[in-house]
């Protein structure tokens, strides 16, 4: 039997049985990870307030000898991200984030970059220094990239056009091949996509600066819309099915009052 | 299991489906309905039937009921231009143990859960809206839970009532009583010392 520590994000948590749940994190060290937590619903000194959705923990585990699940032995609150807790759109934002990591990553594969990236994200939610949707698509375009499936905006998938030299102000994207077509090379798709000059400048600008300086593009509400409508399409296509915080944060947008 | 007679086993398998009953309590169980008098049997049967034919929402608050209006809704003596809203008729009935409330209650029937793909319109929101467009109501007292869900649904719920001219209030998170300090999460103590009041 070993321990370990580390620091971690809750992505989801569910019942087991009357007493235990069943926490599934992004850890620092050890990537995607799921772990039991015995006695949290039943005792209020175990884990008081600590083991909710998107918290940051440092959260100490217990690997059994055998096969089976680690076990939560002690966790300590880092943030609690107040401020997305008290707004459903920031909590239906961050709830689609968490469902997108906990449906991509494979169990126990340290994801580094994510786990940043995934922090660095809530943080900014939860401060509001950067926009709900902004952030949504500085935080899809990233996470394509780090696992492998970064869009190609910056010339054409067949012919190899640079973007800019791309005549016309619209181009079209494919979906299964992840890349940008000009108007000569794309064919009557299902899978394709028609995206403004505009965004595809924008996208490609957030892939090409880091995070701090991403955050400081400006979008008008027209490009916020094709750009969230776009990687949120391209994201349902690769992951093959739609995550269901997307259906409620889609609901939400069209119900707010 | 098999050494039982197969009404015997029927029964087994039926208690093993309730929750937190294991196979050996339903054997327990079993053997001990086998042992009561016919009559407490019989009788304990007959409730399991009426529990299902006879119990109903209340059309005012949605609470547990088994007639049109439950018994607070039905209570002249209760304020109903104060609502409490909860998330279950368990919180409500907590609630009312604690003796602070004179108001009726709005059950939700459940909690905004973006994974679980649970919208407003899966629980009973439009119902309260309904309730308070109709007017008389001076105060909502937002007694969710503090969880992510609960915090979520109270402020869906606040954004929804801001268009009324309605209190909106939400019920206050501090210190246990008789509890330990050391023992109260950072976000409940946190929130305890912004609420301080004076003595």
């Amino acid at each position: 039997m070993s321990t370990f520590s580390t620091p971690a994000i809750l992505l989801r948590r569910s019942s087991y049985g009357d007493y235990d749940l069943i926490v599934t994190l992004l850890t620092l060290n050890k990537g995607k990870l799921t772990v039991i937590a015995k006695n949290a619903k039943k005792s209020r000194k175990r884990f008081p307030g600590l083991l909710e959705l998107f918290s940051v923990l440092h959260i100490e585990c217990r690997t059994p000898r055998a096969r089976g699940m680690a076990v939560l032995q002690d966790a300590t609150l880092e943030n609690p991200f107040s401020g997305i807790r008290g707004n459903i759109m920031k909590t239906s934002y961050a709830s689609y984030w968490a469902e997108l990591v906990n449906l991509w990553l494979e169990e126990g594969k340290e994801q580094t970059r994510i786990y940043h990236l995934l922090r660095y994200c809530l943080d900014s939610l939860d401060s509001g220094i950067i926009g709900n949707e902004e952030l949504s698509i500085i935080f899809q375009l990233r996470f394509l990239s780090f696992s492998g499936l970064s869009p190609n905006f910056s010339e054409c998938n067949k012919c190899h056009t640079k973007m800019d030299e791309i005549k016309g102000n619209h181009l079209f994207f494919e979906l299964a091949k992840g890349g940008i077509l000009c108007k000569g090379c794309s064919s009557s798709s299902l899978s394709s996509l028609n995206l403004t000059k505009g965004i595809v400048k924008q996208l490609l600008w957030i892939q090409e600066n880091d995070l701090k300086t991403a955050g400081r593009l400006k979008f008008n509400q027209a490009s916020l819309r094709e750009g969230l409508k776009f990687l949120e399409k391209f994201i349902v296509f690769h992951i093959g099915k739609e995550p269901k915080s997307l259906k409620f944060l889609r609901n939400l947008c069209s119900q707010m009052p | 299991m098999n050494h039982y007679p197969s009404s015997i086993r029927k029964v087994i398998n039926n208690l093993n489906k309730l929750p937190g009953i294991g196979l050996k309590t339903a054997e327990r169980l079993a053997m001990h309905l086998l042992s009561a008098p016919e009559s407490e049997v019989l009788e304990l049967s007959r409730n399991i039937g009426e529990l299902k034919k006879t119990i109903r929402l209340c059309s005012q608050c949605f609470a547990l009921t088994d007639s049109d209006l439950c018994r607070i809704c039905s209570n002249p003596s209760r304020d109903n231009a104060l609502i409490c809203v909860v998330e279950n008729q368990a919180d409500m009935v907590a609630v009312e143990k604690s003796g602070a409330f004179t108001g009726v209650y709005h059950i939700l029937q459940g909690l905004l859960s973006p994974m679980d793909n649970v919208g407003p319109d899966d629980i009973r929101i439009k119902e309260l809206l309904t309730k308070i467009e109709k007017g008389n109501v001076r105060e909502v007292v937002i007694a969710t839970g503090t969880n992510v869900e609960g915090e979520a649904t109270a402020s869906y719920i606040s954004d929804c009532l801001n268009r009324f001219t309605v209190n909106i209030t939400r019920i206050a998170s501090g210190v246990p009583m008789g509890g330990e300090l050391k023992y109260v999460d950072q976000v409940t103590l946190k929130k305890a010392m912004e609420a301080r009041h004076a003595l």
